[in-house]
């Protein structure tokens, strides 16, 4: 990779991860950059999901899963005893490639973590940071009017956007994306992504997809995991243009299998 | 259309139009020296072939990057790939006129008829430079019925060229039979003024590639 | 001739199938047969309900008598003197036996001989009712001829709904019975849903998956299939022995039956919270909640509905039960609604069991009767059931 002088949000050190005697995650090193996207592509079944998903320790919440290896970020290792995970996803936020609004008011929606973690207390307080989640996830034009209606009676674009509204709303500084646009038709699609550009200045955003154009369009980095391994990590340029690795290569102009 | 895509290529097509525009201007200049009977003050018109070959590769280099990360369609498409190709064409034009520049300086001498070079040498450097001037404007045209305009302006412009060219070939052999120690120069002159023509066909060939970028149909390079 | 015709249709019809015509008979043939099968359970039920409403509905109306009664010092203190000797044998004895209770409240009638619609015994009013009756011919015509007079009236049966057990079949009602369902089944809800629910919330969203967490679901799913009497023994061993709590009480029989109510409340919930989609609680756990945020706020209110909806259903199912209750003595006499749960009672389905063995001719059309208000009582529970399903339902 070309020298940069970008800041790194998290250091991800000889990762290793296994589901039971599966060894799906071999030694991934990355420094993944603040204030960038980041996006993660490979076939199906090459890691990337388990490993987005190893930044916001959600794969604790399987038995069978064992990690090993160190994921720094702001100098101190998210997988030290003494680092409890549920404050760990508080800091780093994640959007679903199904969008799951809670079965609550689009209000109550955003409204409820922030309020559980003690972020804001019920009232004015309450009710601007809704009105500036909504803002910044692109919905509140549409939204402003019937805050109290049921999340989940909007289109799907909109629900995946209130669900950015819900992520921003705790305050993350990073944002983990699991392919949240293949389930949106394309214009919806086109609105997220141009709401990840904006995003980008105030969070770090990683992003898995299995789309490439995607990652072409709106990643400034881009990793390739294959089997389990990460191949190659640069910038996208270099990723699409002049791959360094031929397995990369042969994914990207679609030789592969 | 995302941000970032609509600024890449607005980025390119001002690249392309700048470019043309360094050819025009030199055109421009030597148009005016000519006009003024100037001709020393040809040696100031600085149009390095070395300049305009790294802003064409800068823009070449630029359009591939665009190409991979966005996958444009259609008229996009369709302008990219004849960018490219322009910007080629650009320098082609660009080293003919460098060409003409030079040549002519070098050939020109009072002991010519300069005269008769001058009655048929300006009108031809006009006729190119309008030709590479209405072509390189249809880059921002949007309008069909411009388009369409603007393209047969580009043709009769070019077929004027040739036919001065072929005039002033006429006449200047007629020249050189009666002063043959002069024919190297008179020559030379002529192998100038050739460089105009073919400038005027540059110019017609970029105005085939914008034509297919902002109308459609098939790409043609004449 | 008909070889010809066939290949016309092949010829102008690129859709013909000759194996088609097969198919599409198999295929009705087999909806026929699917048919029958509902018409014929369809047939059964009609029967039944056709076969319980006509014995049951003559219940509702009993034979009042009018004649004189004479209330005075001799009559309270002996009732049979109150009317007249000949009519002493088609009068109620139960009736008569109230009347002291009667002067008490109204002082006035004292010393009075009163034209009152007197209840008729229970052989007069099978005898009018046209059904197998026991009386002498004497009787008989006594009754024809206050008939022909209009002195014998048929009247809505409010004692059915007012009186307990009575050994006198024209005093019988269900209202004892009606009472010790409410307290048993008060006291089976109070028990059994709670733990019911909050077992299968551990199980569900708290337990491991390892082999003892598969071993208790096992034995769970198993408790629900075992034959109900056990559950009588079982309460007459620990509750009765053991606690020494009062035999025959609802206290008793509430407990017995959440025991058998528990393992269908805990499978429906187990069901109901496993059809709320993992997307919820992933979403949850995104934003940095605990298991208990997750589980209280998101996951219970969406299987609620589910719940509510196994827990009428268990409760409709064990009101029903006759079995495990007669072990533990709810068959005994029981003529005085329990005034609390410590009381001994009876409950409609031991009631209608104790009744149907009863020899009097006028207990069949009361059990009939018994039926029909235990199955409306049981149409209405699941009734407010879908009802409530219906309005906690979430609309995805």
């Amino acid at each position: 990779m070309k020298k940069n002088d970008n800041k790194v949000k998290i250091d991800v050190k000889d990762l290793n991860l296994w589901y039971g005697d599966n060894h799906a995650l071999h030694g991934i090193s990355a420094e993944l950059y603040e204030n960038k996207i980041t996006a993660l592509i490979g076939p199906s079944g090459c890691g990337k999901s388990t490993f987005l998903r190893c930044i916001n320790r959600m794969n604790d919440l399987i038995n069978i899963v064992k990690i090993d290896g160190q994921i720094v970020i702001d100098k101190k290792n998210i997988y030290d005893k003494d680092v409890d995970e549920v404050s760990v996803r508080k800091k780093i936020g994640m959007v679903f490639q199904q969008p799951n609004p809670f079965p609550k008011s689009i209000y109550d929606n955003v409204a409820y973590a922030p309020l559980k973690h003690g972020i804001v207390k019920k009232g004015k307080d309450c009710d601007e940071l809704v009105e500036t989640s909504l803002i910044k996830a692109g919905l509140w034009n549409e939204v402003k009017d019937k805050l109290n209606t049921p999340g989940t009676s909007l289109s799907g674009g909109q629900q995946q956007r209130l669900c950015i509204a819900r992520t921003i709303a705790v305050k993350p500084e990073v944002i983990l994306m699991d392919e949240p646009t293949s389930a949106l038709d394309p214009i919806s699609t086109e609105k997220i992504e141009a709401l990840m550009l904006e995003l980008k200045n105030d969070y770090t955003i990683i992003t898995v997809t299995h789309n490439m154009q995607q990652a072409a369009r709106v990643a400034d980095y881009t990793a390739f995991f294959h089997l389990g391994k990460l191949i190659e990590y640069d910038e996208t340029e270099t990723i699409f243009v002049n791959p360094n690795n031929k397995k990369t290569e042969d994914y990207i102009t679609g030789r592969f299998g | 259309m995302l941000k970032t895509y609509e600024e890449k290529l607005n980025n390119i097509k001002d690249e392309i139009s700048q470019l043309g525009q360094e050819v025009v201007d030199a055109l421009e200049l030597s148009l005016k020296a000519l006009k003024n009977k100037d001709i020393a003050s040809l040696k100031d018109i600085d149009l390095s072939s070395k300049k305009l070959n790294i802003k064409s590769n800068e823009i070449d280099n630029i359009i591939v990057t665009t190409l991979a990360l966005y996958s444009p369609e259609a008229k996009d498409l369709r302008q990219l790939v004849s960018y490219l190709k322009i910007s080629n064409e650009l320098v082609r034009a660009g080293s003919n006129v460098r060409d003409f520049i030079k040549m002519f300086r070098k050939a020109y001498s009072d002991d010519l008829n300069t005269s008769t070079i001058l009655e048929y040498a300006i009108p031809l450097q006009s006729s190119a430079l309008l030709s590479l001037q209405t072509t390189l404007s249809m880059i921002d045209e949007t309008s069909v019925k411009h388009i369409e305009e603007k393209y047969h302006r580009v043709i009769v412009e070019e077929s004027k060229t040739d036919d001065l060219y072929s005039m002033i070939e006429k006449n200047i052999l007629k020249l050189i039979s009666k002063n043959l120690d002069l024919s190297k120069e008179y020559f030379d002159i002529l192998s100038a003024l050739r460089r105009l023509e073919k400038t005027a066909d540059r110019a017609v060939s970029i105005a085939n590639l914008l034509q297919f970028a902002q109308v459609g149909g098939e790409m043609v390079q004449s | 001739m008909i070889k010809r015709k066939k290949n016309k249709k092949q010829e102008n019809n690129p859709f013909y199938d000759p194996a088609l015509k097969a198919r599409h008979a198999s295929a009705s043939r087999f909806k026929k047969f699917t048919l029958s099968s509902l018409i014929f359970s369809v047939a059964f039920l009609a029967f039944f309900l056709f076969d319980i409403i006509g014995k049951g509905m003559p219940a509702f109306q009993i034979t009042y008598i009018k004649l004189d009664v004479t209330y005075n010092e001799k009559t309270i203190d002996d009732s049979r003197f109150a009317v007249e000797k000949k009519y002493r044998t088609i009068v109620s004895r139960a009736w008569l036996r109230d009347l002291p209770k009667l002067v008490k409240s109204k002082p006035e009638l004292m010393n009075t001989t009163q034209s009152t619609w007197v209840l008729a015994d229970d052989q007069v009013d099978q005898y009018l009712k046209g059904h197998h009756y026991n009386m002498k011919d004497k009787e008989i015509k006594l009754v024809d001829e206050l008939n022909t007079q209009g002195l014998i009236e048929s009247r809505f049966n409010s004692i059915f709904f007012t009186n307990g057990d009575s050994k006198i079949p024209e005093y019988a009602g269900l209202n004892s019975a009606m009472i010790g369902s409410v307290l048993t089944l008060l006291i089976t809800m109070l028990v059994a849903f709670p733990i019911g629910v909050m077992t299968a919330i551990y199980l569900e969203e708290f337990a491991d998956d390892n082999r003892f967490t598969r071993f208790i679901e096992v034995n769970i799913n198993n408790l629900a299939a075992i034959p109900s009497i056990l559950f009588g023994l079982l309460g007459l061993a620990i509750f009765i022995n053991l606690f020494g709590l009062p035999r025959s009480s609802p206290v008793v029989g509430g407990l017995t039956l959440a025991l058998m109510t528990l393992p269908i409340i805990i499978v429906s919930s187990r069901a109901a919270l496993r059809a709320v989609p993992d997307s919820i609680r992933q979403a949850g756990y995104g934003l940095g909640l605990n298991k208990i945020q997750v589980t209280k706020d998101h996951v219970l209110p969406l299987a609620f509905p589910g719940v509510l909806t196994g827990s009428i259903i268990g409760l409709a199912q064990a009101m029903g039960e006759t079995a495990p209750l007669i072990i533990i003595g709810m068959i005994a006499f029981i003529p005085d609604a329990p005034g609390s749960v410590m009381d001994a009672a009876t409950v409609m389905p031991a009631q209608l069991f104790t009744w149907a063995g009863m020899p009097e001719r006028m207990y069949i059309e009361k059990t009939a009767a018994g039926i029909m208000v235990l199955l409306t009582v049981l149409i209405s529970l699941n009734a407010i059931a879908i009802y409530l399903r219906k309005k906690f339902e979430v609309k995805w």
